[in-house]
């Protein structure tokens, strides 16, 4: 069993039903109660990995949205900025405690995750036309938009805690 | 050297007098102790008495606190900010409750111009000044709101407040001088104005402009007149009543100080629609930003700072050498819209897609009075041409069909020697064409664009001919304001000010008017509620910009003819339009050529 990724939603974790459902196993009362000692223990872990993963992402979104992908070099495993699609500014996870997926390796070191999220991406104003100098002169050099599109991310455990691995708009 | 006061030249071709500041400061010492002439009485009821009037901060900058004691005739007494006392003759009119009067300070280059609401308490000064700009005959102008002190009274809490409220309105007002303007207040920071008197009345202009709402009838509004004379104008206006006055102060093109108080009476052009949220009556000016090459001279806390378009001096100017050669390096036809310094990939998102209606084949395009231009074209985006029999030439085009059967197109001539470009609408119905003939290595910069309106008939195979028929120049357009909206984030509107003008706005993010230029123009009549318009970007980026403007469809499709220093471009412009509304002009240019 522990070596069995666990998918979950988080209103399942906080719905309490992970602790409840399980504990049917059948056995001689000690060894149930080790058992059944060991799965909280493994559950309790996995909890703890997913907040950790959500705390992950909360800290991306709020540097990110504040300075930008370079600002977010330092949460990823390999310290590098992440590449997102050109022009995106601003990156909302609609309902953020709750992913539409979270599946986490049965070793504990690796997870993956997928967000509904809302895209602000923002585009400059092409070309050297006379309209466009003045658009630029008075400020509007840029025009924003929002699309509705899906936060993939995947994670990897260092020994210091939770990093991203990667991260990709769908 | 100065000429006539009012030039017979586009205010963008007159070269204004670099007047000094002891020119300038030379000028005020001899009208400051007289005050601002006017044609009209003067409010004498301030003589004996005295205001003091207290102002606010506009950003890090302290307003100032005006202390003025009335002598008698129209001499006053100012103490500014507690200072020393000085003697300046001074001008005030009335108007309903309101008194507005204006002056001077000799030994300066400064002055003000303050309107009193007698009834609130209310005050808006303008604090007015030669010498702040690269053109030291440019008026600054810095707008302080602020109140009458009486001493046991508190403060007001109210203020007169930057608008959008006049944005929209177009008004004629006729002086009592007898000066005739059309005055169009298209934007939050800039309008339009005709000089009906003055100048030929053909060219509209465009200056940066303060809109402040006294209250739902009464505005004030100034307009500074920069890149040209300079000249500084303000009046306090009566929306209902039509009336105005206020005043006028600057240089004119003699170099003469133009400094009167002024009353006049209007007529009402009409309103156009609004874009901002409903809801929104805020104003303007927007802040000063660096434009086309410039860098770092502008400071956006500076007293009375605000964003001026300034195109002359940013616009590449070439020789006709220098054109030459980057016509011959880099001539680029109907490029990559994305492609760098395409000139307008942005204009073109909203374009109609290209069509090959034209391709395999064969027609002549005979102008009356012009060139007989045959054409045989091998593809979409291929023709072959000659002018006048001449020999074959091939060029890039491109076609869009702006209205069922009416086919615009555009090519270069690479072998004429002003390195002409044909922006033709053919009507292949009718048998009617009509050609904006762009043309460079005009007398000003020979990187700006000219251009001929060529009239003609198309001859093909099949084609019944129009005989007498032909396109014709139209005033339909004149007076309308259209909304252009060629990419996500970029939005202009043009209005047709007068028979030979086009007019740009640039709408702010908030779909408020902003910064507005024009240039000359000139429309043609296709179909019915179809039109050819051109605008000439002079003195400005030499831009020739050709549209088609179909007022059913409400979209158009048009072709950009640019020289600069990154070469010669063709390209195609493209945008889906709203009308804004038309003004009642047409009475002013009924008889005008």
């Amino acid at each position: 069993m522990a070596d069995k990724p666990m998918t979950s939603r988080r209103s399942f974790l906080k719905s309490g039903a992970i602790f409840a459902a399980p504990l049917a196993v059948v056995g001689a009362p000690a060894a149930a109660a080790a058992m059944a000692d060991d799965d909280s223990r493994a559950r309790l872990a996995r909890l703890e990995d997913t907040r950790a993963i959500e705390a992950l992402n909360r800290a991306f979104l709020r540097q990110f949205n504040a300075s930008g992908a370079e600002a977010t070099a330092a949460l990823f495993a390999d310290g590098k900025a992440p590449d997102l699609a050109s022009g995106t500014v601003g990156l909302v996870l609609e309902n953020a405690a709750e992913p539409e997926h979270l599946e986490l390796a049965g070793d504990g070191s690796r997870a993956s995750a997928h967000y509904s999220c809302v895209v602000e991406t923002e585009h400059a104003l092409e070309g050297d036309h006379t309209l466009i100098q003045m658009a630029r002169l008075q400020g509007n050099s840029a025009y924003r938009c929002s699309d509705r599109r899906v936060f993939r991310a995947d994670y990897v455990r260092h020994k210091d805690g939770w990093a991203i691995e990667r991260i990709r708009l769908g | 050297m100065p000429g006539k006061a009012y030039p017979d030249v586009q205010l963008y071709r007159y070269d204004w007098s670099k007047l000094s500041e002891a020119t300038i400061g030379a000028a005020i010492d001899q009208v400051a102790m007289q005050g601002p002439q006017c044609a009209s009485s003067l409010d004498l009821s301030l003589a004996g008495k005295t205001l003091q009037l207290v102002t606010d901060a506009d950003g890090p900058n302290a307003g100032p606190s005006l202390s003025y004691r009335f002598t008698t005739g129209n001499r006053l007494i100012l103490t500014e900010n507690g200072g020393n006392a000085v003697n300046a003759g001074y001008a005030a009119l009335s108007l309903e409750r309101f008194t507005f009067f204006a002056h001077l300070i000799p030994g300066t280059l400064r002055g003000y111009a303050i309107i009193v609401d007698n009834h609130t308490g209310l005050a808006t000064v303008f604090e007015l000044w030669f010498g702040g700009q690269d053109a030291k005959r440019e008026v600054s102008r810095a707008v302080w709101q602020g109140y009458v002190y009486e001493k046991g009274r508190d403060a007001p809490p109210d203020r007169h407040r930057p608008t959008n409220r006049v944005e929209g309105k177009g008004l004629y007002w006729k002086t009592d001088t007898g000066d005739e303007t059309l005055d169009f207040y298209p934007s939050v920071s800039y309008s339009h104005w005709v000089e009906l008197t003055r100048l030929d009345g053909k060219q509209g202009y465009c200056a940066p402009s303060d809109y402040i709402q006294i209250d739902d009838r009464f505005y004030l509004y100034t307009r500074t007149e920069a890149e040209f004379s300079g000249i500084f104008s303000l009046y306090l206006m009566d929306l209902d009543r039509l009336r105005q006055v206020g005043l006028r102060l600057g240089f004119n093109a003699a170099d003469e100080l133009e400094y009167r108080a002024f009353t006049g009476t209007g007529e009402w052009l009409g309103q156009i629609a609004q874009f901002e949220k409903f809801g929104d009556i805020s104003g303007g000016p927007s802040k000063p930003r660096p434009g086309p090459g410039q860098t770092g001279k502008l400071d956006p806390n500076a007293k009375g700072s605000r964003g001026v378009y300034r195109p002359l001096g940013t616009m590449p100017k070439m020789t006709k050498a220098e054109v030459a050669a980057a016509v011959k390096e880099h001539t680029r036809v109907f490029a990559p819209r994305t492609g760098e310094g395409s000139g307008a990939a942005g204009m073109a998102t909203n374009g109609l897609p290209s069509v090959d209606w034209l391709s395999g084949k064969s027609f002549t395009l005979r102008y009356d009075g012009g060139p007989v231009m045959d054409y045989k074209v091998t593809s979409a985006d291929s023709l072959q041409w000659r002018k006048d029999g001449g020999p074959w030439a091939t060029a890039r085009y491109q076609a869009y069909e702006p209205a069922p059967g009416v086919i615009l197109f555009g090519h270069v001539l690479d072998s004429e020697p002003d390195h002409d470009g044909h922006c033709i609408c053919a009507d292949f119905e009718n048998g009617l064409v009509t050609t904006f003939n762009g043309y460079l290595n005009t007398p000003f910069f020979a990187n700006e664009a000219g251009a001929r309106t060529l009239f003609g008939v198309i001859e093909m195979q099949g084609l019944a001919p129009p005989g007498k028929a032909r396109h014709g120049r139209t005033d339909e357009l004149l007076g309308r304001a259209i909304t252009w909206n060629y990419a996500p984030g970029l939005t202009s509107m043009h209005l047709y000010s007068t028979p030979h003008t086009v007019s740009w706005i640039i709408f702010t993010d908030t779909g408020a008017g902003g910064l507005e230029w024009s240039g000359p123009g000139d429309f043609v009549k296709i179909r019915e509620d179809l039109y050819f318009a051109y605008w000439l970007e002079d003195a400005c980026n030499g831009t020739l910009g050709t549209i088609v403007i179909n007022m059913r469809t409400m979209h158009d499709s048009g072709i950009g003819y640019h020289c600069g220093e990154e070469g010669l471009s063709m390209s195609q412009v493209g945008a889906h339009a709203r009308h804004a509304g038309k003004f009642d002009i047409d009475r002013f240019f009924k008889n005008k050529t």
